[in-house]
C-alpha cells in the first residue's frame, strides 16, 4: 500500500467512522419499520413511522403541537424565573451569613431528601390540582440546584483571591462584587443548568399528575388514552429535542460568561 | 511616576472589621462542617418548625396535621398490614429494576470504555436516550408494556442504567492505559489483571454512577407508583390524596424522605468501607 | 549608585519580632526577636531554608498577619493591617481570573481616591512599565508564568506603595524567565528606588539584586548575619566579586545542613 493510496483512503474511512454512531439508531429504526409493517403483535404499538410523520404534520398545521409546546415551554421559563432567583438568593444569603446559614441549613437539609415526586400529592391537597400546583412543582425543581450551587460557589472562595481583596482594602461589598461572586460563577452556571433541565422535565411531569390542561404531557395522556402511539412518540421527541436544545442554550451563554476560565478546570 | 508618596484613603473601620473577619483561620468548607451537624440536627428542626405550624391553630389539623396524627397514622397503616405491605412492593420493585439497570449499565460502559469501537457504535445512540427524561417515557412505557409490574420496573431500570453506564464508562477511561501496558510488560495473567487492576481503578467512578442510579431509581419509582395504582408507597400516597387524608400522605411523605436518605446515606457508607478496604 | 550604610532614620525598622502559632495547643514559634532596619530606597534579599520563618516576616509587614510581640514600623507608624502604602507581590501571581490585565491592575486603585482618567492613566503607565503593553485586554489564563508575574508587579507598583514586598516572587518560573525578570526587576527598581524587600531560595538573585542579604536560621527563625552586597547597580552578573560573595552565603546557609 503506497503512501498515495493511503492518504487516499484516510479522509474515506473518515468520513465513514463517523457514520458509525449512526448504525444503531438507523437499525433500530428498521427493526420498528419493520415489525410495523408485518404486522407483529402490539399493532398499537408499532405504528409505521410514515405515521409519526403524518402525526407530526397534522399537529403541526392544526397549532396543536405548536400550542402543547408553548403551554409546556411558558411553564417552564416562569418556573425556573422564580426558582432559579429565590434558589441563587437563597444560596448567596446563607453564604454570606453566617446567622441565615446556621438556621436555614438544618431545614433545608431536611426537606431536601425527599424527592418532588413524592411532594406531589401533598401539593396536590395543599394547593389544588391546576395550572398554579404545576408552576410551583417546576418552581421547587429550580429552586433546589440554585440553592446548592450558589452557596457552594460562594463559600469555596478562593483564600489567596480573598488575600489580594483584603491587601487592597476592599470593603465587604467590593469584596463580594470583585472576588466573591464573579468566582462562584462557575458554580451558579452549573446550578443553572440542573435547574433548566429539572424545570422542563418536571414541567412534563408534573402535567401527568395534576389536572389536564394545555402541554406536552397533556398530549402524550391524551395519546396514550386514544391508544395513538404516533402522537406520544411524537410529543417524546419533542421533548427530548428541547431538552437538548435548552441544554445547549445555557452551555452557550455560559460559555461567554465564563470565558475567562482556564481549560483544564472545565 | 517621581516616587512622590501616593495618595490613598486612610483605612476605615469598616474595613479592620472586615480584616478581622477574614484573619480567622481557614474554616472547615461551611458545607462539610455544618453538613455534618445538620444531620442531626436537620430533622429535629425540622419537626419543631413542624410542631410549631402544626399546634399554633393557624391551619386546621386536617391541613397541616401535627406530628402526632402523623404518628398515629403510621401506626394504624402499619398493623392494620398496609404499610408493610406497600413497603414491601415498593422495595422489591426497586431491587429489581435496579438490578437489571446496574448490569445493563456496568455491561454497556464497561464495554464502550473498553473498546473505542464499541464507543463509536454505541455512544450516539446512549446520549439520545440520555436526553429523554424518564418521566416522560412513562405514558410511552404505559401503552407498551402495559400497566402492571413489568412497566414500573423497566422504568426503574432506564433511570438506574443510564448514569451506571456513564459511572463505568468513566471509570474505565479514568484507567490510565500505561496500567494495560505494564500489565502487559510483565505478562500479568488477564484475569488477575481485571480483578486486581482494573475493578479497584473502576470502583470509585462506577459506585458514583450506582449512587446516584440508586435516588434516580427512588423518584422514578414512587413517581410511577402515583399514576399506576395497585400497591407501593406512592400507591398510598396517591389513595391518600384522593380520600382525602393528609396524614396518610404524609406519612408517604416522610417515608419516601426517609428511605431516600437511608439508601443514599447506606451507600455511601458502602463506598467509604470499600475505599478502607486499600481499592 | 551604591548605598553607603542604612540611614538613622530608617524607613522600616523591626524591632524584636516574635511570632507564635498555636499547633495542636502547642505553641510554635516562628519567628524570635527578628530586628531589621531596612533605608529608603534599600533592596534588601532575605534567604534562608524552609521553615525559618522568612514568608511570615513578609506577610507581619504586609499586615496580612498581625498578631504578633514587638514591633513593626513604616515611617514611624506601627503596622498591624493591610495598607496600600506596601505593595506584595505572592509566588503565584494570584491575579484574579476574571478580570483582564488592565482589570487586575486597576483593582489595586478600587480603594483609593483619584479620578477615573488618572486611574485609567496610571494603570496604563504601569502595564507599560512591566513590559505588558499590548495585553491589556488578556486574561490571566493566556498569559504565560512570566507575564502574568510581571502583571502582578504592575499591580503591586501602582498604589504607588512607600515599600514593595516579594514573597518568592520568581520561584516558579523557569530558569531563563527568571533571569528575565530579575532584569526587569533591577530595571523597574532603579527607575523608581523605591524600598523592596525581597524574600528567595535563590541565592543568586538574592545577591544580585541585593544591596544587602538577610540571611535566616530557622529553629526557630531568626537572622543570622546579614551581608552587605556593596557593589553599584546596574550589576554583572559574570562578576567574581559576585560568585564570592554567593558562595559565601550558600555556605553559611548550608552550614547547619552539611556539618
Amino acid at each position: 500500500m503506497t503512501a498515495a493510496t493511503n492518504a487516499i483512503k484516510t479522509p474515506i474511512l473518515h468520513r465513514l467512522s463517523a457514520l458509525r454512531g449512526w448504525v444503531v439508531p438507523v437499525a433500530a429504526l428498521a427493526a420498528w419499520d419493520y415489525c410495523a409493517h408485518t404486522g407483529a403483535g402490539h399493532a398499537y404499538v408499532f405504528v409505521p413511522l410514515e405515521q409519526v410523520a403524518a402525526a407530526l404534520w397534522d399537529n403541526l398545521l392544526n397549532g396543536d403541537l405548536e400550542l402543547s409546546w408553548a403551554a409546556s415551554a411558558l411553564r417552564t421559563l416562569t418556573g425556573f424565573a422564580i426558582g432559579a432567583t429565590l434558589g441563587v438568593a437563597l444560596g448567596g444569603v446563607m453564604a454570606t451569613w453566617r446567622i441565615a446559614d446556621a438556621l436555614i441549613n438544618p431545614l433545608y437539609q431536611a426537606v431536601r431528601q425527599t424527592p418532588l415526586m413524592g411532594l406531589i400529592p401533598l401539593i396536590s391537597l395543599w394547593f389544588g390540582n391546576d395550572e398554579r400546583s404545576k408552576l410551583l412543582v417546576v418552581s421547587l425543581a429550580a429552586f433546589y440546584p440554585c440553592v446548592l450551587n450558589t452557596y457552594e460557589g460562594l463559600s469555596g472562595a478562593n483564600r489567596r483571591h480573598l488575600e489580594v481583596g483584603r491587601i487592597f482594602l476592599a470593603s465587604r461589598g467590593q469584596v463580594f462584587r470583585h472576588i466573591l461572586l464573579p468566582g462562584a460563577m462557575p458554580a451558579i452556571f452549573t446550578g443553572l443548568m440542573q435547574a433548566t433541565a429539572f424545570a422542563w422535565l418536571s414541567s412534563i411531569g408534573s402535567e401527568l399528575f395534576f389536572d389536564p390542561g394545555p402541554g406536552l404531557g397533556n398530549l402524550m395522556l391524551n395519546g396514550q388514552a386514544a391508544f395513538r402511539m404516533e402522537v406520544v412518540l411524537l410529543a417524546v421527541l419533542v421533548i427530548g429535542l428541547t431538552g437538548y436544545a435548552s441544554t445547549a442554550l445555557i452551555t452557550l451563554v455560559s460559555r461567554r460568561v465564563l470565558r475567562w476560565r482556564p481549560v483544564w478546570q472545565a | 511616576m517621581d516616587g512622590s508618596h501616593s495618595t490613598f484613603v486612610s483605612p476605615s473601620p469598616a474595613n479592620s472589621a472586615l480584616a478581622r473577619t477574614l484573619r480567622q483561620p481557614a474554616p472547615l468548607p461551611k458545607v462539610g462542617r455544618l453538613g455534618r451537624r445538620a444531620a442531626f440536627a436537620s430533622p429535629l428542626i425540622l419537626l419543631i418548625v413542624w410542631s410549631a405550624l402544626s399546634y399554633s391553630g393557624l391551619f386546621p389539623k386536617e391541613i397541616v396535621v401535627p406530628p402526632d396524627g402523623i404518628w398515629r397514622a403510621f401506626i394504624s397503616q402499619w398493623s392494620s398490614g398496609e404499610l408493610p405491605k406497600n413497603l414491601l412492593g415498593s422495595l422489591q420493585r426497586l431491587a429489581v429494576g435496579y438490578g437489571v439497570g446496574a448490569g445493563l449499565g456496568i455491561v454497556l460502559g464497561v464495554l464502550m470504555g473498553a473498546s473505542k469501537q464499541a464507543e463509536a457504535y454505541l455512544m450516539p445512540a446512549f446520549q439520545t436516550l440520555r436526553q429523554l427524561p424518564t418521566i416522560a417515557l412513562i405514558p410511552a412505557f404505559i401503552m407498551i408494556f402495559g400497566v402492571g409490574e413489568t412497566v414500573k420496573i423497566v422504568l426503574v431500570a432506564k433511570a438506574t442504567a443510564l448514569p451506571v453506564t456513564l459511572g463505568a464508562f468513566q471509570g474505565v477511561r479514568g484507567v490510565p492505559s500505561r496500567w494495560f501496558e505494564v500489565a502487559r510488560l510483565f505478562r500479568i495473567p488477564a484475569p488477575v489483571v481485571a480483578t486486581k487492576v482494573i475493578l479497584p481503578a473502576i470502583l470509585p467512578s462506577l459506585f458514583q454512577g450506582l449512587r446516584i442510579a440508586l435516588s434516580h431509581a427512588w423518584v422514578v419509582l414512587v413517581g410511577a407508583e402515583l399514576l399506576i395504582a395497585d400497591n407501593g408507597i406512592g400507591q398510598m400516597m396517591e389513595w391518600g390524596r384522593q380520600t382525602f387524608r393528609l396524614d396518610i400522605v404524609l406519612v408517604g411523605v416522610v417515608l419516601t424522605g426517609l428511605i431516600g436518605f437511608l439508601l443514599d446515606k447506606g451507600f455511601r457508607l458502602l463506598e467509604r468501607g470499600l475505599k478502607g478496604r486499600g481499592a | 549608585m551604591a548605598f553607603e550604610h542604612p540611614d538613622t532614620a530608617s524607613k522600616l525598622s523591626i524591632d524584636r519580632l516574635s511570632k507564635n502559632y498555636i499547633l495542636d495547643r502547642k505553641p510554635l514559634r516562628v519567628l524570635l526577636n527578628v530586628s531589621l532596619d531596612v533605608a529608603e530606597g534599600e533592596f534588601v534579599s532575605i534567604v534562608g531554608r524552609s521553615g525559618c520563618g522568612k514568608s511570615t516576616l513578609l506577610r507581619l509587614i504586609s499586615g496580612l498577619e498581625n498578631d504578633y510581640s514587638g514591633d513593626i514600623r513604616l515611617d514611624g507608624q506601627v503596622i498591624s493591617r493591610p495598607g496600600l502604602d506596601r505593595g506584595l507581590v505572592f509566588q503565584d501571581p494570584s491575579l484574579l481570573p476574571w478580570m483582564t490585565v488592565r482589570q487586575n491592575v486597576a483593582f489595586a486603585l478600587v480603594n483609593v481616591d483619584l479620578p477615573a482618567p488618572e486611574k485609567a492613566e496610571r494603570v496604563a503607565e504601569h502595564i507599560d512599565l512591566v513590559g505588558l503593553k499590548g495585553f491589556e485586554s488578556a486574561y490571566p489564563k493566556e498569559l504565560s508564568g512570566g507575564m502574568a508575574q510581571r502583571a502582578a508587579i504592575a499591580r503591586a507598583l501602582v498604589t504607588q506603595p512607600e515599600v514593595l514586598l516579594l514573597d518568592e516572587p520568581l520561584g516558579a518560573l523557569d530558569a531563563l524567565t527568571r533571569v528575565r525578570l530579575q532584569n526587569e526587576l533591577q530595571r523597574i527598581w532603579l527607575r523608581h528606588k523605591m524600598t523592596v524587600i525581597m524574600v528567595t531560595h535563590d541565592v543568586e538573585e538574592a545577591v544580585y539584586l541585593g544591596d544587602r542579604v538577610v540571611i535566616m536560621d530557622p529553629g526557630p527563625g531568626r537572622i543570622s548575619r546579614i551581608v552587605d552586597v556593596p557593589h553599584p547597580h546596574p550589576r554583572d552578573r559574570a562578576s567574581p566579586e559576585l560568585h564570592a560573595l554567593r558562595d559565601a552565603v550558600l555556605a553559611d546557609l548550608t552550614n547547619g545542613v552539611l556539618s
